[in-house]
């Protein structure tokens, strides 16, 4: 009898003592998960009440929707602010606009990337801006000025002309710059280029057939037509995976390439010592534009650990943890609260912040079909390149596929 | 009361399997019909809608495309296959059980022992139209191959051709079958006269019937339900031309979360299966031979 009651007792102390478990799941993976693994081991050491536990989790947004469905979702999800319509329109994300964070020391346009409806989304936790990138050590045996990149349309047909290298045969063997690289998943940025908008902000319907995208998606057409489209599809057909050593950027096989500032990372990870310029993608008005995404932690609605959750996000809130998860160049944190060593150990950390400045910063638009939009404008660009439908046919059709959509 | 209990114990030894079934299977293919009349994200409470989502499915072009793609998958793709599995088993037949028959037995077999993806992968690197080596012999050749997965018009014969990597099974399954023809049959044929090739077509092909059917049934429904490859090769481009039924289920409930417009795509899927295989049924019934039983 004795024995059984002290076996209840150690257990009801066990339970009230126990450390309640925060889940997080993440999309990282290998040298990507190893700072959040890092932050997570100094949240449990700092406290006692939670133990963080954090996944790398294959296929996020499936296993989510699939977790979701089955009313078991992590405490924590890692996602991208493109993801923040779509979820928030299903009521799967909760707000956190009282978590107890000063959400002032985060840059504007990064708040407004993880705003929705008014309510804060998610703990913004990086952020990336994208732009043309070049090898100085390209540009250089290229005749081309190494620290100037082209700042209109003209000037990237006349260096991506300049820089492109064919064989005997004619084909070509490095490719001055490819506007539509296939997997690629920003087709639609070119519209933002052309001044045009893919959401109409006055009724908030889509608006892929505008005159400004149709101008878009003909100009990269043309560009295209002008190296020859075959020998474009069979040049393409030879790029490597991205994450490798046969990056198509990093081999040289495109002299200019269209990317996120984590092509700095691979950079240093494949081609150690390369030096890269940079600058905003020329727009037909010769406006500053740059394209940016913004990663956030949110939480899901049925989180088990919401208080846990919360306890972890304001840990992670502090300049001093936030800036580890930056892995690329830009600081989602103001200036004055990132930390000074961030500017003198990332290499182009102070010159993207500057661009930043000069820069209109556009982001996707919060459209709650936006995955679906997404397909529709990456298949328009397909049918487009591919000669099957003529640049306002496929426009007109992903209009009218998604416009069907959105009365279901 | 023996046989009571004889019957309570198989099914208490058959229960794990029954108990699996019923919990993954039917019950799950029951419930998807009822998402299917519903209004249903992973969030939202199942909103009844009637065949609504049937009614917008029906006039969903991509879904009409993406049927078109599975079709001319099953259509091209499994009589080839069941011709190149039916034509290696009679060739390793014909090595009787020698040395030679056992280690091409093995490597037909094999890459059915390798994971769908990692055959994609590796057929993916064999068709890369720069460093390939199906586009350098091409080229050494004096042939100008194109970019196979970038074209429309290649990318899905292309996809045809790496199933046949997994013609194995349905191989192994042929050459058993040819095993069992009864060799008395065939002696006396030739006894009569009959040539190799009627031989085939008059007496192994009837004495086989029931396994092609099987080996036809069994592809046309695997066929129906392809998925691997266009999604690790193509993610059903360019421009759709490799999108297929269950990339369109796929795509609908876990990127676009409409789980009931998903579900009702399921169901029509399963309803084209169905179909096929009670034509296939139909279309084989004076055909097939069950040893004097029709």
């Amino acid at each position: 009898m004795r024995r059984i009651f002290l076996i209840i007792v150690l257990s009801l102390v066990l339970v009230i003592f126990a450390k309640s478990t925060v889940e997080i799941w993440v999309s990282w993976t290998a040298d990507e998960f190893k700072p959040i693994k890092e932050l997570v081991d100094k949240f449990n050491a700092s406290q006692d009440k939670y133990e963080a536990k954090v996944l790398s989790v294959s296929d996020l947004a499936a296993k989510f929707t699939t977790a979701l469905a089955a009313g078991n979702p992590p405490d924590l999800l890692h996602a991208n602010d493109q993801y923040i319509s779509p979820v928030v329109a299903m009521g799967a994300f909760m707000p956190v606009d009282n978590l107890g964070v000063d959400f002032g020391m985060f840059k504007d346009f990064v708040m407004n990337a993880v705003r929705y409806k008014g309510h804060v989304y998610g703990l913004p936790i990086k952020v990336n801006i994208f732009g043309l990138w070049w090898k100085k050590g390209v540009f250089k045996k290229a005749g081309l000025d190494p620290d100037k990149g082209p700042q209109t349309l003209d000037e990237l047909v006349e260096y991506s002309k300049k820089l492109t290298i064919y064989n005997e045969k004619g084909e070509l063997v490095r490719w001055g710059f490819d506007p539509l690289v296939p997997d690629w998943n920003w087709p639609y940025v070119w519209v933002f280029h052309f001044g045009g908008h893919l959401i109409d902000p006055k009724t908030g319907l889509p608006t892929i057939d505008s005159p400004q995208a149709i101008r878009a998606f003909r100009w990269v057409k043309n560009y295209v037509d002008s190296f020859g489209m075959e020998k474009a599809k069979k040049f393409r057909g030879g790029y490597g995976p991205y994450w490798s050593a046969n990056n198509i950027f990093l081999t040289d096989k495109l002299a200019m390439f269209y990317d996120g500032d984590w092509v700095t990372y691979a950079a240093r990870r494949y081609a150690p010592g390369v030096e890269l310029g940079f600058t905003p993608l020329p727009s037909v008005d010769g406006k500053r534009r740059c394209y940016s995404e913004v990663d956030i932690f949110a939480i899901p609605v049925g989180a088990k650990n919401v208080e846990g959750a919360k306890a972890f996000l304001r840990f992670l809130a502090r300049p001093e943890n936030l800036i580890v998860l930056s892995k690329g160049q830009i600081s989602p944190l103001k200036e004055e609260y990132t930390p000074s060593w961030f500017f003198t150990e990332r290499k182009y950390a102070k010159m993207l912040e500057n661009e930043m400045k000069k820069c209109q910063i556009v982001f996707c638009p919060k459209f709650p079909l936006w995955h679906l939009y997404i397909d529709e404008i990456k298949n328009a660009a397909d049918e487009i390149q591919n000669g099957t439908e003529s640049v306002e046919e496929a426009l007109e059709t992903a209009e009218r596929n998604i416009m069907r959509r959105l009365r279901k | 009361m023996r046989k009571r209990r004889e019957l309570l114990t198989a099914l208490i030894f058959v229960s794990p399997w029954i108990v699996g079934l019923l919990l993954f299977q039917v019950y799950p293919f029951f419930k998807s019909f009822y998402y299917s009349l519903t209004d249903f994200n992973p969030i939202k409470r199942p909103e009844l809608i009637g065949f609504k989502n049937y009614s917008w499915i029906l006039q969903d072009k991509l879904f009409w495309k993406s049927l078109w793609n599975t079709i001319f998958f099953v259509l091209i793709g499994v009589p080839l296959d069941q011709t190149v599995a039916l034509s290696l088993a009679v060739g390793l037949h014909g090595l009787r059980k020698s040395r030679l028959m056992r280690s091409l037995r093995g490597i037909y077999f094999f890459p059915i022992l390798v994971p769908e993806v990692v055959m994609s992968l590796v057929w993916m690197l064999m068709l890369n139209s720069e460093f390939g080596i199906v586009n350098q012999f091409l080229e050494k050749l004096g042939f100008n191959p194109p970019a196979w997965f970038l074209s429309t018009l290649w990318a899905k014969p292309m996809i045809v051709f790496l199933r046949l990597f997994f013609v194995g099974t349905a191989m192994v399954i042929y050459l058993s079958a040819l095993n069992e023809v009864p060799k008395e049959i065939i002696e006396a044929s030739v006894i009569d006269g009959a040539s190799p090739t009627r031989r085939f077509w008059k007496i192994t092909i009837p004495m086989i019937s029931p396994v092609i059917l099987f080996n036809l049934i069994m592809d046309t429904i695997g066929t129906f339900q392809i998925f691997t490859e266009p999604y690790v090769i193509t993610k059903g481009g360019p421009a759709r031309s490799t999108y297929t039924l269950t990339m369109f289920v796929y795509t609908n409930a876990f990127e676009h979360l409409d789980m009931g417009y998903a579900s009702a795509a399921a169901w029509l899927t399963f309803s084209m299966i169905f179909i096929s295989t009670l034509a296939i049924l139909y279309a084989a019934s004076k055909k097939v031979y069950y040893g004097g039983e029709r």
